[in-house]
């Protein structure tokens, strides 16, 4: 009974204790574009998906994206998102941009446009992924890095 | 099977109310629906209530009995439903099949929201919790940005332009004039729109719905204890869809499939065509949505649907009204509260007692979670 407890306890976090499991597990999507094929019909989606969404089958395998591809659509982003006093915080410019892109395998997939101005975004222009920071002083305390995008 | 009906409705005006929380509009309109129905409240044997973030914007869950509560009705059975932006339909929609099993003969359908006890860049953030939070809200897509990428899709593939986007704010907001329970009941012009502070390119602060607190409650009722009242409104389809939460998943961007798949259901329970539906309530939380509606629900053909605003066909008056309460947009936009405040003016429409009287014979209504993750269509009839 008492090893029980210790053991309920030690898997636990203490009280105020920032709990950092979100982040982690979405690491592979968000560090390495990692998605998922279909071992029967070969279909390909990001993020990781339990089962194919075009043909139901549960026999996937992992599949990272080469993250070059083009903008679908686009929008430039003019209402502030961070605002003084809110714990987790936007790393980018303000304005930013956010697309819709399609890779160059498929799916698509939304994210920040980063180093460019609104004037070169065009829907159909190439873009590849890149790593940066996302965002800072979440629920996690966590500097959370993933992908963004860039004119290629 | 039996038929059911509305037979009481209740709203509170939309808009900034500061001296008014959660619970006193939930129980505001809940008390002038059953004032409307003409029943004690011990006839209502179930509560569905409709919102979609109580918790996020004021701290407080478990808001279903809270309201029944207040509302006098403790013992009844009470529940909370949640689908963004059309939690409203969603709770009507329950306690239609509620009515419809013959369970309960009559049931308060209700939604609310309370949404000016946070900034507006905090209710942007919540707002944006109707989307993917890992993939979509966190990276900073805000839910203006989402609608944004789809005005752009549809401007570029269909040729639709930012001043037809206008015209529907110029249409609603011109309705919304009529209404006492509007947020904005202010006239203004294409250029006003297009001159507004810029959110998401290409949409502008008047393309957007505002932030409003309110709430709507309607009574739901059996054929049996509606036959007994003087203008029953007949629900003669309750019609709900499903898509993929993020719009990258979908297969195209410039249209909402699951609105489509909701209308083609609502017009297969009411044995109905599009022909037969004289005036609409549409899901306009930004000025694209009423365009990618009017054509997603087949009134107007794919693409056509910023000409269509721009001919006048959807106004007050017009081929097809749409949107004669405001909408949305004008009228205000309680999440939680707009999908049953959509079903009320349908009522009103039906018993000549709206605003902007259109004297139809039925009316359909449309009310959309996220950006088209959830679809709800209602025929209504007398």
């Amino acid at each position: 009974m008492l090893a029980a407890q210790e053991q309920q306890r030690s898997s636990t976090f203490s009280e105020g204790e920032k709990v950092p499991a979100r982040t982690w597990r979405n690491m592979p999507s968000f560090y390495n574009l990692t998605g998922s094929r279909c071992n029967g019909c070969s279909h390909l989606e990001f993020p990781k998906a339990a089962a194919c969404r075009k043909c139901g089958s549960q026999d996937l395998s992992e599949h990272s994206f080469s993250g070059t591809g083009k903008i679908e659509t686009y929008t430039i982003i003019r209402q502030p998102f961070n605002e003084e006093g809110m714990a987790e915080q936007l790393v980018c410019s303000s304005p930013y941009a956010i697309a819709i892109v399609r890779l160059d395998e498929g799916p698509m997939i939304t994210a920040q446009l980063a180093d460019c101005e609104a004037g070169e975004i065009a829907i159909g222009k190439p873009v590849k992924a890149v790593l940066r920071k996302i965002s800072e002083g979440g629920d996690d305390g966590l500097i959370r890095y993933g992908y963004k995008f860039v004119l290629a | 099977m039996s038929r059911v009906a509305i037979i009481g409705c209740g709203m509170t005006s939309f808009g900034q109310q500061w001296d008014k929380g959660l619970v006193d509009l939930a129980v505001a309109a809940s008390l002038r629906a059953m004032q409307d129905a003409g029943t004690e409240s011990r006839i209502v044997d179930a509560v569905y209530c409709g919102n979609m973030s109580s918790g996020m914007f004021t701290g407080q869950e478990h808001i279903s009995s809270m309201i029944a509560d207040a509302a006098g009705l403790r013992m009844v059975p009470s529940t909370r439903v949640e689908a963004a932006c059309a939690s409203g339909a969603v709770a009507l929609r329950q306690a239609f099949l509620a009515v419809k099993s013959g369970l309960h003969g009559c049931v308060l359908a209700l939604g609310v929201e309370k949404m000016t006890d946070v900034s507006s860049t905090m209710s942007t953030r919540i707002l944006s919790a109707a989307s993917s939070q890992d993939y979509e809200a966190s990276i900073g897509a805000t839910f203006p940005g989402l609608y944004a990428m789809l005005a752009r899709k549809h401007m570029d593939r269909y040729n639709t332009k930012e001043e037809q986007l206008a015209m529907v704010a110029v249409k609603n907001h011109d309705n919304a004039l009529a209404n006492p329970y509007a947020h904005l009941r202010k006239k203004i012009s294409v250029d006003d729109v297009m001159q507004s502070q810029r959110i998401a390119d290409p949409l502008k602060l008047l393309d957007c719905a505002p932030v409003s607190d309110g709430a709507a409650a309607v009574i739901v009722a059996s054929e049996k204890i509606a036959g007994k009242a003087d203008t029953p409104v007949w629900i003669e389809a309750s019609a709900q869809s499903s898509d993929s939460i993020s719009l990258h998943h979908r297969e195209d961007l410039t249209t909402f499939k699951a609105s489509a798949c909701a209308a083609r259901e609502a017009f297969r329970q009411a044995r109905t065509g599009l022909n037969e539906i004289d005036c609409l309530e549409l899901h306009d939380c930004f000025t694209i949505a009423e365009i990618l509606a009017l054509e997603d629900l087949g009134f107007a053909e794919k693409g056509s649907g910023g000409k269509m605003v721009e001919e006048g066909l959807t106004h007050v008056g017009g081929k097809i009204p749409a949107n004669p309460s405001g909408g949305l947009k004008a009228k205000g936009h309680p999440i939680g509260a707009s999908g049953i405040a959509q079903a009320i003016e349908a009522t009103w429409q039906l018993r000549g007692t709206a605003a902007n009287n259109t004297s139809p014979s039925k009316v359909l209504t449309h009310n959309v979670g996220g950006s088209g993750a959830t679809a709800v269509v209602h025929i209504f009839g007398r």
